[in-house]
C-alpha cells in the first residue's frame, strides 16, 4: 500500500504483515469469517433461536447486523470526510507558533522523555 | 479490617495523604507509596462490608447544624467504581513508574483518591467537595504537559471544571434551603410542576463533567495536551465519577436517552477527521461515555448494570490505549498519524497490547467490551426503544472505525515512516520500557480476564443479574456486524476512498468561545476601558477648565499627571457623596 | 480588677507602649518588645471575647464618667471577635516584622517602626472598642496618620511608596473629614456623641440633617474600608508598603472600618429609619461591581503585591454584599468572610513578604519555579490563595458557603439565584489570577540567582497563618456560630430592644 508520497522500503524491511502473502490471506478471511457468522445467524433463526425485538426489517432479518456494519461504517467514512470542508484548519489555528512547538520539560529529575526519541539510549 | 488504621478511615484520605507523603521521594519511593496506598485503600474499602442496593453500609455520620454528613457509603453502585477507580489507580502508578514527574505522581494519586471519594461519598456536599478536589488536582497534571499551550487549556479546563463543581454548589444549597434531603439519593427531573430547575442545575453540573454535547469540548481540549503518563491518568477519573454521579440520581430519565444517542454519534465524525491519535482517544473516551449515559437514561435493572460494567470495562481499555499511545509518545515524541506508522516492528509488545485495548473497546467476543456493551444495546432492545437502538448500533461501527481500526492501523501498521533505510539509517524506536509494559500487561489480563470469564464482572454489578453474554446468538451478530465492517474498511483502502491523514487542527464548538467569544470579550474590555477614559477626560476638562477660572491652582507640570489621580478619587468620593446624598433626601 | 477593665486594657497598652518603644535602641529590641505587648493584647482580647461570649456585652466607663456625659467603651461579640483578629493579626505581624523590616526599613527608623506599628494596632482596637461615636474618629485618625507614616517607610526599597502615602493621606483625610462633619451633622441634632445615646435620641427624628449626616457616615466610612469606587488609594498603597504592614493593613484596617461601618448602620441609626435601605443599596451595586471589577484588573497586573491589593477590593466587595442582606445571616456571612479574609490576606502577603526578602522583588516574574526553590514559602502561597478562591477544607470556602446561604435566604431586589451565579462567576476570576501564579510558581523554570534563606522568625507566623487558614475551613462551626451570634446582637440593637443593657 504505498503510493507517491510514501516511499516504499527495501524489501527486508517488511515484516510479515506487510507481504502480499498476509494481504491475500486478509482478503480470504475477513469475509469469509463474515459470511460464516451470517450464516450461523441464518441457522439459528430457521431453528427459532434468535430473540428478535423488532420487525423483518431489523433484527428479525438475520443478517441484518452484516448489513449495519458494513453500511454504517462505510456511511461514517464517505460522509464524515466531507466534515473537513467545515472545520479543517491548519494546526497553528488557535495557538499560533505555539501549537506546534515542542513540549517542554517541567521537572528535570525525568529526563526519560527528552532523550528517548529513538535515536538515543536511555 | 487493617489494624493500624481507625476503624472508620475513608480509602480517599489513604490516597490523598500519599500523595501528598509523595512530594517528598524519588521517583521510586513515590511507586512504591503509590503501590502500598492502592492496596491499603481497596483492603480499606472491603474490610468495610459492601451493602446491597437500597441498604447501603453507612459510616462516620456526623450531623453539623441540621445537616448530615455521611462520608462513606457502600453499596453495590459505589464500591463497584471505588474498585475501578482503585484499579486505575494502580495501574497508573505503575505505568508512571519511571515517567511520572513529581507533580503527576502526587496529583495523580490526589486525583484518583477524590474519584474514590466522590464514588463513596453519601452526602452531597462530601460529593461535592472531592468533586472540586478532582477538578483542582487533575489540572495540574494537564500543565505538567508542558507549554503554553498546555497551559491554556488548563486555564480552560480549569475554568468548566470549577464552573461544574458550583453549579453543583448551587443546585445543593437550593436543594437543600427548599428542605430536600442531604443524602446524595435519586432526584426527579421532571416532576408533576414541570421541569424541576433545582434538578435541572444539577443534571448540568454533572453533564458538564459527564461530557454531554456542548459542553464536551474540555475533554478533547485539554487530554491531549497533558504528557503521556498523564493523559492515562486523566482518561480514567473525571468522566466516569460524573458517570456514577448521574446513575445514583438521574436513573431512568428520559432526556439522557437522546443525550446519550448524540453522545454516541457526533464523536465518531471528529475522530474520523482527527490527526492526533490521543485526541481521537478522547473523542473515543466521549462516545463511549454516551453509552452509559443512554443506559442511564434507560434505567432498567439490565442498563444500571450495563452501564457500571460499561464504566468498570471501559477504563481498563481507554487506559490501555492510551498508556499504548503514551509510549509511542515516548519513544517517537509525537502522536500524531501523519508521522507515524509501521512501529509494530520495533515496538511488538506495545503494539499487541493496543490491539487487546482495541479489540476490547470494539466488543469482538472473548474481550472485555463484548460483555459490558451487548448489555446495554439488549437493554434499548428489551426496552423497544428502536431509534436508541439504532444509534447504538451505529456507534459501534463508529467505535470500531476510529478506536478498533484507526488507532493500530496508523500508529503500529500503514506506512513505515521509521524504517533506517528512510531516516539517513537512524535506528528504530525502541520497545517501551519495562514498567510501561508491566501497566500494559496489567490492563491487557484486565480486558481479557472479562471477556473470557464475565462472572468476574457480574459479581460486582449493582442488581442480581442471570445475563449471558456469551450465547451463540449474541456472538454471531456481533461478529457478523464487526467482520463486515473491517471488510468495509479493506474495500475502502483498497479503492482509496478513506480519507488521508493531514495535519490539522479540527474546530469544534469550543471555536465559539475560544474565537468570537474571546474577540467579544477583548472588545468589550477595550470599550469598557474607552468609556472609562472618556468619562474621565470629560471630567477632567470640566474640572481643568473651573480650576483655570478660578486661577487659584498653579502646579508644576512634571506633577501633573500625580496630582491628578489623587483628584480624580477626591471627585470620586464627592460622587458618591452626591449620589448618597440625594438618594438618602429622595428615600 | 484586671476583668473590669478588660475593654479597655487592650487598646491602652500599646497606646502607652508605643513611645516606649520609640526610645528602644535597636530593631531586635524595639520589635521584640512590641511582639510581647501584642502577645499580652492578644490574651486580653481573647479572656474578652471569652467573657463577652459568656455573659454578654460589657461596658467601662473611662474615668469613672457615666455615660451619656463621659466616654463609654463598649464591647459586645461583634467588638470582641474583630478585636481578637487585630491582635491576632499583630501578633503574627510583629514578629515576622522584625526580620523583614532589616531589609526593608531604613536602621535609622526602625524604633520608630515599631511605635508606629503599635498606634495604628492601638488605634484598630480603639475604633472597636469604644462606644462613643466621636471616639471612633479620633481612633479611626490614631491608626491612619500612623499608617500613612508605615506605608511612606517602603520607601527605602521603591520610592513610588511616597506617592502611595501622599494619595492616602489626601484620601484618608476626605474621608475622615466626611465622617466628622456627618458626626457634627448628628452632635447638631442630637447633643450627644454617645452611640446607644444617639440611638435612643434619634428615635423618630428623620428630617434633613440627619439624612445628610448619614449619606456623610456612609461615604466617608465607605472611603475608609474602600468601597469601590472609593477604593483607589488601596492598591498602590498595599503594594509599596513594606511587607509586614501590607500583611496586617490587609488583614485589620479595612476589617476594622467594616466594623465601623457595621456599629453606625445598626447601632446608631438602625432599621427604623427608612433611609438605611441606601446603604443597602450602595453596598449590593457597589458590591457586585467592585467584585468584578477589581477581580478583572488583578488578573492583568504584573505585580503579585498589587494582583493580592486588587483581590482585596474585591473580597470587600463579598462582605458588603453581606451586609446587603441585611438579613442576621447575611451580616453574620460579612463577619465570617472578615475573618478568613483577613486570615488568608495575611497568609497571603506574609509568603509575598519571605519571597521579597529572598529575592527582593514582588514582581510575577521573580516567581518563576519558586515551588523548587522555596517549597514552603509556596506551599503557604498557594493554600492562601486556595482559601481566596474558595477551595473545600479551607476557611474561603466557609466564608462563600455562608453568603451563599444567606443570599439563598433573603428577599432582595436581585433574584438571589442571579447573586448566587455572580459571586460563582467571580470565583472563576479568582481561580484564572491565583492560577497565574500558581502557574509561574510551579511550572516554570527557575532563573536568575538562588533565593536567600528566610529567617525562622518569618517562616514560623506564615506557616502558623497557613494552618489557621486550614484550620477554619474543618472546624467551621465555632466560627459560625460566633459570628451569628454577634449578627444578632449587632441587628437587635438596631431594632430598638435589648440593647441598652
Amino acid at each position: 500500500m504505498s503510493d507517491e508520497q510514501h516511499p516504499d522500503i527495501l524489501p527486508e524491511e517488511r515484516s510479515i504483515f506487510e507481504t502480499p502473502g498476509w494481504i491475500r490471506f486478509m482478503w480470504f478471511f475477513v469475509p469469509g469469517t463474515g459470511l460464516f457468522f451470517a450464516l450461523m445467524n441464518i441457522v439459528l433463526a430457521v431453528l427459532h433461536k434468535t430473540h428478535p425485538h423488532f420487525g423483518w426489517l431489523f433484527d428479525k432479518n438475520p443478517v441484518f447486523y452484516g448489513i449495519v456494519g458494513f453500511v454504517s461504517f462505510s456511511f461514517i467514512v464517505l460522509v464524515g470526510q466531507h466534515l473537513r470542508k467545515i472545520v479543517m484548519r491548519p494546526e497553528d489555528y488557535y495557538d499560533g507558533p505555539e501549537a506546534t512547538m515542542p513540549r517542554i520539560n517541567t521537572d528535570d529529575e525525568v529526563r526519560m522523555r527528552s532523550i528517548s526519541l529513538g535515536e538515543t539510549d536511555e | 479490617m487493617i489494624p493500624f488504621l481507625p476503624a472508620e478511615t475513608n480509602p480517599a484520605i489513604i490516597l490523598m495523604v500519599a500523595g501528598v507523603l509523595m512530594v517528598f521521594f524519588g521517583p521510586r519511593g513515590r511507586g512504591i507509596i503509590g503501590v502500598i496506598a492502592v492496596a491499603l485503600g481497596f483492603l480499606q474499602m472491603y474490610s468495610l462490608g459492601v451493602g446491597p442496593m437500597g441498604d447501603a453500609q453507612m459510616y462516620g455520620i456526623t450531623e453539623v447544624a441540621g445537616y448530615e454528613f455521611i462520608p462513606l457509603r457502600l453499596d453495590k453502585l459505589s464500591v463497584v467504581f471505588a474498585t475501578i477507580f482503585h484499579i486505575a489507580a494502580l495501574v497508573n502508578v505503575i505505568y508512571g513508574w519511571q515517567g511520572a514527574t513529581k507533580v503527576e505522581a502526587s496529583m495523580g494519586i490526589v486525583y484518583a483518591g477524590s474519584a474514590i471519594g466522590g464514588a463513596l461519598a453519601g452526602d452531597l456536599l462530601t460529593l461535592f467537595v472531592f468533586w472540586e478536589i478532582a477538578a483542582i488536582s487533575s489540572v495540574f497534571i494537564i500543565w505538567a504537559g508542558g507549554g503554553h499551550a498546555a497551559f491554556k487549556a488548563g486555564m480552560r479546563y480549569l475554568v468548566i471544571q470549577v464552573m461544574s463543581g458550583l453549579l453543583l454548589l448551587a443546585g445543593i444549597a437550593l436543594h437543600l434551603v427548599r428542605g430536600g434531603s442531604s443524602e446524595f439519593g435519586a432526584f426527579k427531573l421532571v416532576g408533576e410542576a414541570g421541569v424541576d430547575p433545582v434538578a435541572a442545575l444539577i443534571l448540568f453540573a454533572f453533564g458538564i463533567k459527564a461530557c454531554f454535547p456542548i459542553l464536551h469540548t474540555w475533554l478533547q481540549d485539554s487530554y491531549p495536551k497533558a504528557s503521556g503518563v498523564g493523559a492515562v491518568m486523566l482518561s480514567a477519573f473525571t468522566t466516569k465519577l460524573a458517570i456514577y454521579a448521574l446513575a445514583r440520581g438521574f436513573a431512568g430519565t428520559d432526556i439522557l436517552i437522546p443525550i446519550g444517542a448524540t453522545m454516541t454519534v457526533f464523536p465518531v465524525f471528529f475522530a474520523l477527521i482527527e490527526n492526533d491519535l490521543r485526541k481521537v482517544l478522547a473523542y473515543s473516551l466521549n462516545n463511549q461515555l454516551g453509552f452509559m449515559v443512554c443506559a442511564i437514561g434507560i434505567g432498567t435493572p439490565l442498563a444500571i448494570n450495563g452501564a457500571a460494567a460499561h464504566a468498570f470495562v471501559h477504563i481498563t481499555y481507554k487506559a490501555l490505549l492510551f498508556m499504548g499511545m503514551g509510549a509511542v509518545l515516548l519513544r517517537t515524541g509525537t502522536t500524531k498519524a501523519t508521522d507515524l506508522g509501521g512501529l509494530h516492528k520495533s515496538m511488538p509488545w506495545t503494539t499487541a497490547f493496543t490491539i487487546v485495548g482495541a479489540m476490547s473497546i470494539s466488543a469482538f467476543p472473548l474481550f472485555s467490551g463484548f460483555v459490558a456493551k451487548s448489555m446495554i444495546t439488549l437493554a434499548a432492545a428489551e426496552e423497544h426503544m428502536l431509534l436508541a437502538w439504532l444509534v447504538l448500533l451505529f456507534a459501534s461501527a463508529g467505535v470500531l472505525e476510529h478506536s478498533g481500526i484507526k488507532i493500530p492501523y496508523f500508529a503500529f501498521f500503514a506506512h513505515d515512516r521509521f524504517a533506517p533505510s528512510l531516516r539517513n539509517g537512524a535506528p528504530r524506536p525502541k520497545e517501551a520500557p519495562l514498567s510501561m509494559l508491566i501497566a500494559m500487561g496489567l490492563a491487557a489480563f484486565l480486558c481479557l480476564l472479562v471477556g473470557f470469564y464475565p462472572p468476574v464482572l457480574y459479581g460486582l454489578l449493582p442488581y442480581e443479574t442471570d445475563y449471558h453474554a456469551y450465547t451463540l446468538e449474541h456472538v454471531a451478530t456481533q461478529m457478523q456486524l464487526l467482520m463486515f465492517a473491517i471488510f468495509a474498511f479493506m474495500l475502502l483502502v483498497r479503492f482509496k476512498l478513506y480519507p488521508p491523514e493531514v495535519r490539522s487542527v479540527n474546530l469544534d464548538v469550543d471555536w465559539f468561545w475560544r474565537v468570537p467569544g474571546r474577540k467579544a470579550l477583548m472588545a468589550a474590555v477595550q470599550m469598557t476601558a474607552d468609556v472609562w477614559h472618556a468619562i474621565w477626560a470629560a471630567l477632567r476638562d470640566i474640572t481643568g477648565q473651573v480650576l483655570s477660572g478660578i486661577g487659584a491652582v498653579h502646579r508644576p507640570g512634571g506633577l501633573l499627571a500625580r496630582y491628578w489621580t489623587v483628584g480624580y478619587t477626591a471627585l470620586t468620593t464627592a460622587a458618591v457623596l452626591a449620589v448618597a446624598l440625594l438618594l438618602a433626601f429622595l428615600s | 480588677m484586671l476583668l473590669d477593665d478588660l475593654p479597655v486594657l487592650p487598646v491602652i497598652l500599646p497606646l502607652v507602649a508605643a513611645p516606649v518603644c520609640l526610645l528602644l535602641p535597636n530593631n531586635r529590641l524595639a520589635g521584640s518588645f512590641a511582639t510581647l505587648v501584642a502577645w499580652i493584647a492578644l490574651v486580653l482580647s481573647a479572656m474578652l471575647l471569652h467573657t463577652v461570649a459568656v455573659v454578654g456585652p460589657v461596658e467601662y466607663a473611662l474615668g469613672g464618667w457615666a455615660s451619656p456625659l463621659g466616654i463609654i467603651y463598649r464591647v459586645d461579640l461583634a467588638g470582641a471577635i474583630v478585636m481578637t483578629l487585630v491582635a491576632l493579626m499583630a501578633s503574627v505581624t510583629f514578629p515576622y516584622a522584625i526580620e523583614s523590616a532589616r531589609e526593608e526599613i531604613v536602621p535609622s527608623q526602625t524604633s520608630a517602626f515599631f511605635a508606629m506599628f503599635l498606634i495604628v494596632f492601638a488605634g484598630l482596637m480603639g475604633v472597636v472598642a469604644t462606644g462613643d461615636a466621636f471616639n471612633v474618629f479620633v481612633f479611626l485618625e490614631i491608626s491612619s496618620l500612623s499608617t500613612y507614616t508605615l506605608v511612606a517607610m517602603g520607601a527605602k526599597r521603591d520610592r513610588r511608596a511616597l506617592t502611595a502615602a501622599f494619595t492616602y493621606l489626601v484620601l484618608g483625610t476626605i474621608g475622615a473629614t466626611f465622617f466628622v462633619i456627618g458626626l457634627g451633622l448628628l452632635y447638631q441634632v442630637t447633643g450627644t456623641l454617645n452611640m446607644i445615646d444617639l440611638h435612643d435620641r434619634l428615635a423618630g427624628v428623620d428630617n434633613k440633617v440627619v439624612r445628610a449626616g448619614y449619606a456623610f457616615i456612609l461615604t466617608g466610612l465607605g472611603l475608609k474600608l474602600a468601597m469601590f469606587p472609593l477604593h483607589r488609594w488601596l492598591p498602590a498603597a498595599y503594594t509599596y508598603a513594606p511587607s509586614p504592614v501590607t500583611a496586617f493593613l490587609a488583614s485589620t484596617s479595612t476589617k476594622v472600618a467594616i466594623y465601623a461601618m457595621l456599629r453606625f448602620l445598626f447601632t446608631v441609626f438602625g432599621f427604623n429609619f427608612g433611609f438605611i435601605d441606601v446603604a443597602f443599596t450602595f453596598f449590593l451595586i457597589l458590591g457586585l461591581i467592585g467584585m468584578f471589577y477589581a477581580s478583572l484588573i488583578a488578573i492583568f497586573r504584573e505585580d503579585v503585591k498589587m494582583i493580592l491589593a486588587y483581590s482585596s477590593v474585591a473580597q470587600i466587595g463579598y462582605m458588603l454584599l453581606g451586609i446587603s442582606f441585611a438579613t442576621v445571616d447575611g451580616v453574620a456571612a460579612a463577619l465570617v468572610h472578615v475573618v478568613n479574609h483577613a486570615v488568608m490576606k495575611t497568609t497571603l502577603f506574609l509568603a509575598v513578604g519571605a519571597v521579597f526578602y529572598a529575592l527582593g522583588s514582588h514582581r510575577l516574574s521573580a516567581y518563576r519555579g519558586l515551588g523548587k526553590r522555596m517549597p514552603v514559602t509556596t506551599a503557604v502561597f498557594l493554600i492562601g490563595g486556595l482559601s481566596l478562591i474558595g477551595v473545600p477544607l479551607t476557611g474561603g470556602f466557609i466564608s462563600k458557603w455562608v453568603l451563599v446561604a444567606a443570599a439563598f435566604n433573603s428577599v432582595l431586589a436581585v433574584p438571589s439565584l442571579v447573586i448566587v451565579l455572580m459571586i460563582v462567576a467571580s470565583s472563576l476570576l479568582a481561580v484564572a489570577y491565583i492560577g497565574r501564579i500558581a502557574w509561574t510558581m510551579l511550572l516554570e523554570e527557575p532563573v536568575g540567582r538562588q533565593p536567600k534563606p528566610v529567617p525562622m522568625m518569618m517562616v514560623v507566623p506564615m506557616v502558623l497563618m497557613a494552618a489557621l487558614t486550614i484550620y477554619l475551613g474543618i472546624d467551621a462551626a465555632t466560627l459560625v456560630s460566633l459570628c451569628r451570634q454577634a449578627a444578632e446582637t449587632l441587628l437587635s440593637t438596631g431594632l430598638g430592644f435589648g440593647g441598652t443593657s
